[in-house]
């Protein structure tokens, strides 16, 4: 091999892949495109006519999760039923395996593609239903159209009422 | 259940079993599981569910429910063939035609036998048209509510009201498809609040008011615990969830409880979460109590305790116990005094079931004293005395009641009051308040007490002696609580003569509060050590020494009331309250003030606490280790269930700790090694007998001969003093102090429910709501002790019950 050839193919080299379109983005101003199936923050649905959670705080999320991520707190409301005093996810335990999605009877736990996690307080991880609910319409408003109705956890599901 | 034993098969298994049982416990007795949901160990067989069914050969030619046949010598049983499993499906499929699918909202999900059923069988879609009912949720009383469409009148409420309780306070309600639970006239139910059929029902039919929706079943941790409120020391199953006790439940079907609870034990647990509970230390500054970390205050309290002693000596120190705390507090509070002070000034103000104990000791022994409840329940003859103790010790009652009505035992009630046990009752007198001692000895004998002194007729007299002296044994019981202030010794001395007019008699003298007989054996006294070893005694002295290491001063302290009168300068009190609860709390306030210093370790800022120099919040039942000792002797063990509120210690560690600053380290970690000390000391009472029954003529010819109303002062079923305060759901059954009256009495003064009322007496007045109630006979007022703001003995410091008083609406 003449001498000076593998300097020359070095610099072909770095030339070439400086050409290239680069693989990674300048995030946060660019943000790559997401796969549909892509798992992110857990969201809830809003009650449109109570204007609250959907959730009717039967805690089976917080049973299935295999990370003790939820805390459900729940009450008696004035016609007695069950209110939920409070619903409280903290992000920095999920791992993001949608079990309490597969587990809530009523849908009220939504995937989301929502990645946007960073906080500079770990207490700020922790988030409540309210949040979830913004967090969710957010994300369902920045979906493309095809993305709405599919994935774990949105399908209607046959439930007690309508069989 | 005879002990012989029959043999027959089960599945292709010979099993074994004594003759009586039925088919369900011989499938049960090899682990041969047979599904059930009518079925309760507390309850008698029913056969209303068919989920039990079984074939058996010979015999008829259908399925036949286990749970009601009984199993006969060389009976073929088969509990698995085909037609078995389907019908069991089918019962289930039927049961969910009408059952609603609301599990995720269903306080019951996770303990529903009904779900479990369901899943069982595999049942993953009905084969029916489904036609869930619509009811809306109904409330019986302050504690209980039925959704009517869970329920598949399975009946077990309606049974355990019936049978162990003996309330029958719910019924089935009209027939066939349009049956439903009620309770009589549809109308509120009005029972004792045990929470027993919310306990048996199967679905979430009965459910309990105060823990709807507070958590999911199987979210709470369970820890086994003995609940806190009376003497029967019944083991509970303490449910919290993220340091909240969010209910208690009956634990096992072992004695004392036997598998039942009363309103106090199921749902009056919820003063630990009470934000009233002292969470900080308080050291008094500038006349102000302000918090404080426990560093200052232990130091604080040590550096004072310090300075008295050198400035008075040991005998100016005194420490108080309490029968709320276990035994372990206790003696480690008795431990602190005599050891690290060096004084023998240890207390308790149990003072009702102390005295009677010592009084009856002293003539009976020891030994005739703290016998278990088995014992009570298999006397042929039950007397009940004086308070009705389905009030004052409910579960003992409804033991009580249930043997009289199912074992044939003969029920002798002498109340003052019309009691819970009298519809159960062969015989019922109405005692005069104050006439009680006096009927002991009437029916013990004496024929010189007339009806005016025990307010029983000749005859009820003659005929109760005679089902006395036809009797192979007799057990005699009353309630210690506030009714016997002033006659302690009088009521004692004569049940003990009592006791000598007949054969096998067994005395059962009830303990007020959860661990009144742990103060005892404990050594809460000036005068006993651990395991009621007199302190004058070398011998013990040198005994306790030997297993604990722990100097005791040779001479006994005075009485608590000498002890303040004299020497007193400083007071460690533990969980009392002794301004509330003194006859006259104004003077106890200037003498607790006149002390150098006062510390009160206690759960809730009570008017002791008000007066301290250092208050110091204590832990309550559900969390700390340790023992309540009940009304047998028998130690009930308590487990922390929950970490203590805010910076709430328990009563051992905080003495330990002080015990370590005074330069005296106990090594006491946790409590298991004081339990374990306490183990060697502990012993059941030898108390030698044999001393003469005093002479009682004098205190038991008291005739009432004044005018206007007697006071009677009977516990009621739902105070539970302090701890009743802060507990919302008892508050509810009765928010007020009362006074009750008949209503006869009621009308003639022109009250009704819920007016104000005055009762005074010569020596002081007080101001109550009337309740109008039944059970008081006309001439009578009844106050029920342990409201804080109305305790009857101010009324008369010596002994308020059977005192004419006043009545008055204000």
């Amino acid at each position: 091999m003449p001498l000076g050839s593998g300097i020359l193919k070095g610099f072909a080299t770095v030339f070439k892949v400086g050409a290239r379109k680069p693989a990674t983005v300048m995030y946060p101003e660019n943000v790559r495109d997401i796969a549909y199936r892509f798992r992110g923050q857990v969201g809830m649905r809003r009650d449109e006519v109570a204007n609250g959670l959907t959730c009717v705080g039967c805690g089976l999320c917080e049973t299935a999760c295999p990370n003790d991520v939820i805390r459900v707190d729940t009450s008696e409301g004035e016609d007695g039923t069950r209110v939920v005093d409070r619903y409280l996810f903290d992000v920095g335990r999920c791992v993001f395996c949608y079990f309490c999605i597969e587990a809530c009877p009523v849908d009220a736990l939504q995937r989301t593609h929502d990645f946007h996690l960073v906080t500079e307080d770990r207490r700020g991880l922790v988030i409540d239903g309210f949040k979830m609910i913004d967090i969710y319409e957010h994300d369902l408003e920045n979906r493309s159209l095809e993305d709405q109705n599919i994935g774990p956890g949105t399908r209607p599901r046959l439930w007690f009422g309508d069989d | 259940m005879s002990n012989e034993l029959i043999s027959l098969t089960v599945d292709g298994t010979e099993v074994q079993v004594p003759a009586g049982s039925t088919v369900l416990q011989a499938c049960e007795s090899i682990g041969v599981e047979i599904p059930t949901l009518c079925t309760d160990p507390r309850l008698d067989p029913y056969g209303a569910c068919r989920m039990c069914v079984v074939e058996i050969q010979p015999g008829p030619p259908r399925p036949m429910a286990s749970c009601t046949m009984q199993a006969a010598p060389g009976m073929n049983v088969v509990t698995d063939s085909k037609s078995i499993k389907d019908i069991r499906k089918h019962v289930i499929e039927l049961q969910l035609q009408h059952h609603p699918l609301d599990c995720p909202y269903c306080d019951q999900a996770g303990t529903c036998e009904l779900q479990d059923e369901t899943f069982a069988q595999e049942i993953h879609q009905s084969p029916y048209e489904t036609v869930p009912k619509a009811h809306p949720e109904e409330v019986l009383n302050e504690v209980i509510l039925i959704n009517h469409n869970r329920c598949i009148l399975c009946g077990r409420c309606v049974r355990i009201c019936d049978e162990q309780i003996g309330v029958y306070a719910l019924d089935f309600v009209h027939r066939a498809i349009g049956t439903f639970i009620a309770p009589a006239q549809h109308k509120e139910m009005d029972c004792e609040r045990c929470g027993m059929c919310i306990e048996t029902c199967p679905v979430g039919a009965l459910l309990s008011r105060p823990f709807k929706h507070a958590a999911r079943s199987w979210q709470t941790d369970k820890t086994a615990s003995t609940c806190p409120h009376c003497s029967v020391g019944c083991s509970v199953l303490v449910e919290s969830r993220h340091g909240d006790v969010v209910r208690t439940r009956t634990n096992g079907l072992e004695e004392p409880a036997n598998g039942i609870l009363c309103a106090k034990g199921f749902f009056g647990h919820s003063y630990v979460n009470s934000d009233d509970r002292l969470t900080q230390p308080l050291i008094r500054r500038n006349g102000r109590l302000e918090p404080a970390t426990w560093r200052e205050a232990i130091s604080h309290v040590s550096g004072a305790l310090r300075g008295v002693i050198d400035r008075n000596g040991a005998d100016a120190v005194g420490a108080v116990g309490s029968p709320n705390c276990t035994n372990e507090d206790n003696y480690a509070l008795q431990r602190f005094a005599r050891e690290v002070i060096g004084s023998n000034n240890v207390y308790s103000q149990a003072s009702g079931f102390h005295e009677t104990f010592h009084a009856l000791a002293s003539v009976l022994g020891g030994q005739a004293l703290l016998r278990s409840q088995s014992e009570l329940l298999e006397s042929d003859v039950i007397l009940v005395i004086g308070a009705d103790i389905g009030q004052t010790h409910n579960v003992v009652g409804a033991h009580v009641k249930r043997a009289a009505r199912r074992n044939g035992r003969q029920l002798l009630v002498a109340t003052r009051l019309a009691s819970t046990l009298d519809q159960y009752a062969e015989a019922t007198v109405r005692v005069r308040p104050g006439g009680e001692a006096a009927l002991l000895a009437a029916l013990a004998g004496r024929d010189d007490l007339p009806e005016a002194v025990t307010g029983v007729s000749d005859e009820s007299l003659h005929a109760m002696r005679d089902a006395l002296a036809a009797a192979g044994s007799i057990a005699v019981v009353w309630d210690t609580g506030v009714w016997t202030l002033g006659r302690v010794e009088t009521l004692a001395q004569a049940a003990a003569g009592f006791a000598q007019a007949y054969t096998d008699v067994r005395l059962f003298p009830l303990a007020e509060r959860a661990n009144t007989v742990g103060t005892l054996l404990t050594g809460m006294a000036p005068d006993m050590l651990p395991g009621l070893r007199p302190v004058t005694d070398a011998d013990a002295r040198a005994e306790v020494e030997t297993m604990t290491g722990a100097t005791t001063p040779q001479d006994p302290g005075p009485s608590l009331a000498a002890f303040l009168d004299g020497s007193a300068r400083a007071l460690y009190v533990m969980g009392e309250d002794l301004v509330g609860s003194a006859g006259d709390p104004d003077a106890m306030r200037g003498q607790l003030e006149d002390l150098d210093l006062l510390i009160v370790q206690d759960i809730f800022m009570s008017p002791t606490a008000e007066v301290a120099d250092v208050v110091l919040p204590g832990a309550s039942f559900a969390e700390k280790g340790g023992h309540f000792t009940n009304f047998e002797g028998r130690r009930g063990p308590l487990a922390p269930a929950i970490i203590p509120v805010g910076d709430a210690r328990p009563d051992w560690e905080v003495i330990a700790r002080l015990a370590a600053a005074l330069g005296n380290d106990f090594g006491w970690r946790s409590h298991e090694p004081i339990s374990d000390e306490l183990e060697n000391l502990w012993r059941m009472p030898d108390v030698e007998g044999g001393e003469p029954i005093a002479d009682l003529n004098g205190a038991l010819s008291q005739a009432n001969g004044a005018e206007g109303f007697t006071l009677a002062t009977e516990q009621h079923l739902y105070t539970a003093g302090v701890t009743g305060r802060h507990a919302p759901s008892l508050s509810l059954m009765l928010p007020d102090a009362v006074a009750e009256l008949n209503p006869a009495d009621a009308q003639d003064l022109g009250l009704a429910d819920g007016d104000p009322i005055s009762v005074a007496s010569h020596t002081g007045a007080l101001n109550l709501k009337t309740l109008v109630a039944s059970r008081v006979p006309r001439g009578v007022v009844n106050l029920p002790d342990r409201f804080l703001d109305a305790p009857p003995r101010r009324l008369d410091p010596t002994g308020p019950n059977g005192i004419p008083v006043q009545v008055t609406k204000r």
